[in-house]
């Protein structure tokens, strides 16, 4: 144990998050001096394999960039190359609304499964005082239970849609080669109503864990969809696209996305950093979207985002859990409801033939903004790639957070400081394959 | 329907695809279920009949550093101190940590066994090497009489099988594979 001014600290591997890195901290008289999260697993050279690859082939490529949200993958790399083919323009085909629907139902699968095996596998055990969701078990059988059942839901709605769980193999530029049929999609419906109200417990459950007192107060980013493109009955609240929003003013068509945000190189780390033009940090993931999409959740699940008091921007990150939770609940009820208003789009896809120019594309991947641009020329090859995950864009945010929060605790031996970074960094439910990679601790303290 | 065999693996990363091979080669033997684990291996504890099978079955691929094809097999209530639970956790939870949670949870039965096939090749798009080809043929017999003892069921028939399934080279070789009861 030290509790000297100067000191170092090291942990090997940080658990349940995905991927692997590094965190260093130095702390120098007392006082926090850097905190510097190290990515170093290589880079995976995505973006410069794409390039010369044919306009079809990114939702098949960059869906393998990450194993638990490769429908983010596939869907932003869509939203951007029909941008560029001219989808839904007077001059380019029309996509039909059942495969737009067909597209965020598949995505309700997605979320389904991540924020679960997040909230319950990955970040309870740290409310709960276990260290990981097999010591949980053994005292909270039911609540593993749940969570195995519910993860299932999820994953077989993205088997019968995608074809399979993880890297779907069903989803193409223009729509699907193969839409379920209407029986296939209602057999679900059962387990995904008993999943809804499971969730709506979990929700109430996590709002009652105790919350370490951190306060954040970073820019909030998420996407926020056009009301005027919404079918009726749907709410809104952001999955498959919509419109660049942030609690700083921004409101913009998602290919402004260079004018306001960017990204740069930082010696310690193989992922990039996002930072707002300004300069600012930028927190994206369910607080920024809750925040800036209240209004579109459903008249229910705004009451229980009041009860379990969620109404106001959530700026103590360790509360994340509640809003994944919530909006585990929204996905639920939004695959109950699009599978109501099913209608197999026949053809399953349409035709979108290649249009030289430069698209941009946006979904909410579980994690927050997945973006992605591309350049094609006119026979559809692919001339530029570029990609940005949200864990790139939450880095110099989460390392912001750190910062503070290790100041708060350096009355902590090293052992404890390091549990209770190792929990800071999970409420960001980092994806570090995506961004590259993540979690070893070095602290230093002279 | 006397035993459920789960095989788990990629069927298309080399010697990863052991599990579902096996799976397949024993689909239509009678007296056994058998279910493909090609993602999420904590699926096998949602499927229905892990806890009412008369016998289960969890085959796999392993790496302890024995030959390639070498089979392990493991059960009983030791049988998560042979597969350490991964600590670091990330994008699904593994066979391992899936049956550390299964005891847990109290639900690791007596009639589970884990049979485990060493690999050494896991690259995309190739095959299994030839003595994990031929491993999986001795377990997918050994399994097939298990379940219905008096069926005809010669490792050379499997082998032929899970040739005409996947694997385009026959699988003749029985001198690398060793059995290890543990």
């Amino acid at each position: 144990m030290s509790h000297s001014h100067d000191r170092t600290i090291s942990v090997e591997a940080l658990a349940r998050v995905e991927g692997e890195g590094a965190m260093h901290v130095e702390v120098a008289d007392g006082h926090v001096e850097r905190v510097e999260l190290r990515i170093y697993e290589p880079p995976r050279f995505f973006e410069a394999m794409l390039r010369g690859r044919d306009y079809t082939e990114p939702p098949d490529i960059t869906a393998r960039i990450c194993g638990i949200c490769p429908v983010a993958y596939q869907l932003s790399a869509i939203n951007a190359l029909e941008s560029v083919c001219g989808v839904d323009t007077p001059d380019g085909p029309a996509m039909p609304d059942g495969i737009r629907q067909l597209r965020r139902l598949l995505y309700c699968g997605e979320w389904i499964e991540s924020h679960v095996l997040h909230v319950f596998l990955l970040h309870a055990p740290d409310f709960l005082g276990y260290q990981g969701a097999i010591e949980m078990a053994a005292d909270h059988r039911e609540l593993v239970e749940m969570a195995l059942r519910l993860r299932k839901a999820g994953n077989t709605l993205l088997e019968v849609i995608g074809g399979r769980a993880i890297h779907p193999i069903n989803v193409r530029l223009g729509g699907f080669h193969r839409a379920p049929t209407p029986a296939g999609l209602e057999a679900l419906i059962p387990e995904l109503q008993w999943g809804r109200e499971a969730a709506v417990e979990t929700t109430r459950l996590v709002a009652g864990f105790t919350f370490p007192e951190l306060t954040q107060d970073h820019a909030f980013v998420a996407l926020r969809p056009d009301i005027d493109t919404l079918p009726p009955g749907a709410t809104g609240y952001p999955l498959e696209g919509g419109r660049l929003v942030s609690t700083t003013g921004i409101d913009a068509p998602i290919t402004a996305w260079p004018d306001h945000l960017h990204e740069e190189q930082v010696p310690h780390s193989t992922a990039l950093h996002g930072r707002m033009r300004s300069g600012e940090t930028y927190l994206v993931g369910p607080a920024a979207r809750l925040a800036l999409n209240l209004d579109r959740l459903p008249d229910d699940l705004a009451a229980l985002a009041e009860e379990v008091g969620c109404t106001a921007p959530v700026t103590n990150p360790f509360r994340s859990i509640i809003v994944r939770a919530l909006e585990t609940v929204y996905a639920f009820d939004e695959a109950l409801r699009l599978i109501a208003a099913y209608d197999r789009p026949e053809p399953a896809a349409i035709a979108v033939p290649p249009v030289a120019g430069v698209g941009h594309g946006a979904t909410e991947a579980p994690r927050g903004i997945l973006y992605h641009r591309y350049g094609l020329a006119e026979d559809g090859t692919i001339t530029d790639a570029t990609i940005v995950p949200p864990t790139s864009q939450n880095q110099p945010a989460i390392e912001e957070d750190l910062e503070g929060f290790v100041q708060q605790h350096l009355h902590l031996d090293d052992d404890d400081l390091q549990w209770q970074c190792e929990q800071a960094i999970r409420n960001y439910d980092p994806c570090i394959s995506c961004s590259t990679h993540f979690l070893d601790l070095t602290v230093t303290r002279r | 329907m006397t035993m459920l065999v789960l095989g788990v693996g990629h069927p298309d990363r080399g010697d990863d695809a052991a599990g579902p091979l096996v799976a397949a080669a024993v689909a239509e033997v009678p007296g056994i279920t058998s279910r493909t684990v090609t993602a999420d291996p904590s699926a096998i504890l949602t499927e229905p009949l892990w806890d009412t099978a008369p016998r289960v079955r969890l085959v796999d691929t392993v790496r302890t550093g024995a030959r390639p094809g070498t089979v392990h097999r493991w059960s009983g209530a030791r049988l998560v101190e042979h597969v350490p639970a991964t600590g670091g956790g990330t994008h699904d939870l593994g066979v391992a940590t899936a049956l550390h949670l299964a005891a847990a949870l109290g639900r690791l039965h007596d009639t589970l066994e884990v049979i485990g096939i060493e690999g050494s090749v896991f690259e995309i798009g190739h095959p299994p090497c030839r003595p994990v080809r031929h491993a999986v043929a001795m377990v997918a017999a050994a399994l097939a009489r298990e379940a219905d003892p008096g069926t005809e069921v010669d490792a050379l028939q499997v082998a032929v099988q899970v040739r005409d399934l996947e694997v385009a080279v026959p699988a003749t070789e029985d001198r690398d594979v060793r059995v290890d009861q543990r």
